[in-house]
């Protein structure tokens, strides 16, 4: 069997984010954007991007984002752009359905099929 | 373990965020990966994602493990009997856990008893008691010392931050330094009712003070006709080795005050074991000093069930507490760039990070490896950590091993976001 080329699976990034997104935003929305901003729009703050930085990671085997470097990621679209890139460099894998089930019942919700 | 099935995490994070204190209940969720705790067993907590966590938190409660089947048997007998106690008639299960007490701290000395639910209860009615006692409205703390957050308790905690926006409700406390004349300086410039302090400092971050310094301030404070109270509250009952750290050390306190693990790891129970001296204002006057739950019936059920599991904590201790002492050392021979201290008594370990911020990191990595430890109270760099005395050989290596690439991952992040910083 050939295997997937990263960027194949680069684009199977934005559907898992977004699900993240809303999991984790202090004032979530019923639908996420690639346009919402963290901060300003959904509420993050230090502590939770941190929450979504260690959900980013264990999903996509991300190297550790620091707090600041989370923090200089103003909408989702930058947070799915810099998972992009890293699964293109293979320095990150793409999350697998089972993995992202998982995540979603261990927050106590179930996977929102808009992503 | 098990739990019956409970609420959606969801709902539940939802519920703490709106109505009890947002911050601490998204810290919970990060340190539970989205899940809440569900059950409990020995060292080991489940969660709601069926995740299972060991504990070396809790605030020091569960020293004998959770659970504990005694103390549960005892609480369940209480509570199949009269679990809350009329206060006109006499409640056994106080009466027998004072005598037992009272023959267990120091007897013939500390034979008086009064009972709280937390340990702030406790440190409240010793300061109470001691000022009546001398009529001098003044006590004698220790800087880095934690005795509670209630408004009397506070007045006496070493913590700027807590003390600030009530500053000038608290009542007269002076905080010394750890030096050995402190005491004797502070009586030459003005009389104080008690001095109160924890023989080793639990929320200043785990430090052992020394025995001779102790029996120094002590014999001064008595020498200035002021009373001696030893906060035990975490330290006491075995968790740092004796029952009493300031009775074994010959400090001879005028009250020791427990809590945490006196309710066996169940129930909520602290107690002032004390001098007939400290206590004679209960003798003037019996309704000085009284509370709704004092004596808890089940409460103390769970009291006189856990001192019969103190001599199995002193058989498990040497090997829990030397695996402890090894641990850390070799956590700060592995991370000398982020840890700058480690030093452990008994059971009590701690963990002394380069800031603040890089130990939150390094226990919000722990929760989620899955390892419960938390931050000293009044000195945020640190990490304590406080396994129960049922914490197995496995148990312990597999805490280690989470630490270890908790520091890891958080040596990584404090570095990255340096260079980041830089460029």
């Amino acid at each position: 069997m050939p295997e997937a080329s990263p960027a194949a699976g680069a684009d199977l990034v934005a559907p898992v984010v977004h699900e993240m997104v809303r999991i984790l935003a202090p004032n979530p929305a019923e639908v996420v954007v690639p346009d919402h901003r963290l901060i300003h729009d959904l509420g993050f703050h230090s502590l939770t991007l941190t929450e979504l930085a260690f959900a980013l990671e264990d999903l996509f085997g991300l190297d550790s984002v620091t707090p600041e470097q989370a923090m200089l990621l103003a909408s989702v679209g930058d947070v799915v752009e810099l998972i992009e890139d890293a699964v293109a460099r293979s320095e990150a894998h793409p999350a697998s359905p089972a993995e992202v089930a998982e995540y979603c019942a261990r927050y106590g919700v179930e996977r929102d099929p808009r992503g | 373990m098990t739990a019956p099935p409970g609420p959606a995490a969801a709902e539940v994070f939802a519920a703490a965020s709106a109505h009890l204190v947002a911050g601490i209940a998204e810290r919970q969720r990060i340190l539970g990966s989205g899940a809440y705790e569900t059950a409990a067993e020995g060292a080991e907590v489940r969660l709601s994602s069926g995740r299972t966590v060991l504990d070396f938190g809790s605030y020091a409660v569960p020293l004998f493990g959770h659970r504990p089947a005694p103390v549960l048997d005892a609480v369940r007998g209480a509570l199949d009997g009269m679990p809350v106690s009329t206060r006109l008639l006499a409640n056994p299960h106080a009466a027998l856990l004072a005598a037992r007490l009272a023959a267990l701290l120091d007897p013939g000395r500390l034979s008086r008893v009064s009972f709280g639910l937390n340990g702030a209860d406790a440190v409240e009615t010793a300061l109470k008691l001691a000022i009546a006692r001398t009529g001098r409205p003044s006590v004698l703390a220790v800087e880095g010392g934690f005795h509670g957050k209630s408004m009397g308790a506070l007045a006496v905690t070493h913590d700027p931050l807590r003390r600030g926006p009530v500053q000038g409700f608290l009542g007269d406390a002076r905080h010394v330094p750890p030096e050995p004349d402190a005491v004797a300086r502070a009586a030459a410039e003005a009389p104080f009712a008690a001095l109160i302090v924890e023989p080793v400092q639990g929320e200043g971050g785990g430090r052992a003070l020394p025995p001779d310094l102790l029996r120094r301030w002590s014999a001064d404070a008595h020498a200035a006709g002021a009373l001696v109270l030893a906060d035990e509250i975490q330290c006491g009952l075995r968790r740092c080795g004796p029952v009493s750290v300031a009775v074994a050390e010959g400090v001879r306190p005028d009250a020791v005050l427990l809590g945490k693990a006196l309710g066996g790891g169940v129930m909520p129970l602290s107690a002032v074991v004390g001098t007939p001296e400290l206590f004679a204002p209960l003798a003037a006057d019996p309704y000085f000093h009284t509370a709704t739950f004092g004596g808890h019936p089940a409460s103390c059920a769970a009291g006189l069930a856990a001192l019969d599991l103190l001599d199995g904590v002193a058989e498990r201790l040497p090997a829990v507490a030397a695996g402890l002492a090894r641990g850390v050392a070799d956590l700060a021979a592995a991370h000398p760039g982020i840890v700058a201290d480690v030093r452990s008594t008994g059971l009590l370990g701690a963990v002394e990070f380069t800031g603040e911020a890089v130990a939150g990191l390094a226990v919000l990595e722990a929760g989620r490896r899955g390892l419960l430890a938390a931050q000293s109270l009044s000195r945020p760099a640190v990490v304590k950590l406080l396994p129960p005395a049922v914490t197995s050989t496995a148990q312990l290596e597999r805490a280690f091993a989470i630490l270890d690439a908790s520091c890891r991952s958080a040596g990584r992040r404090v570095a990255r976001t340096a260079s980041v910083g830089s460029g």
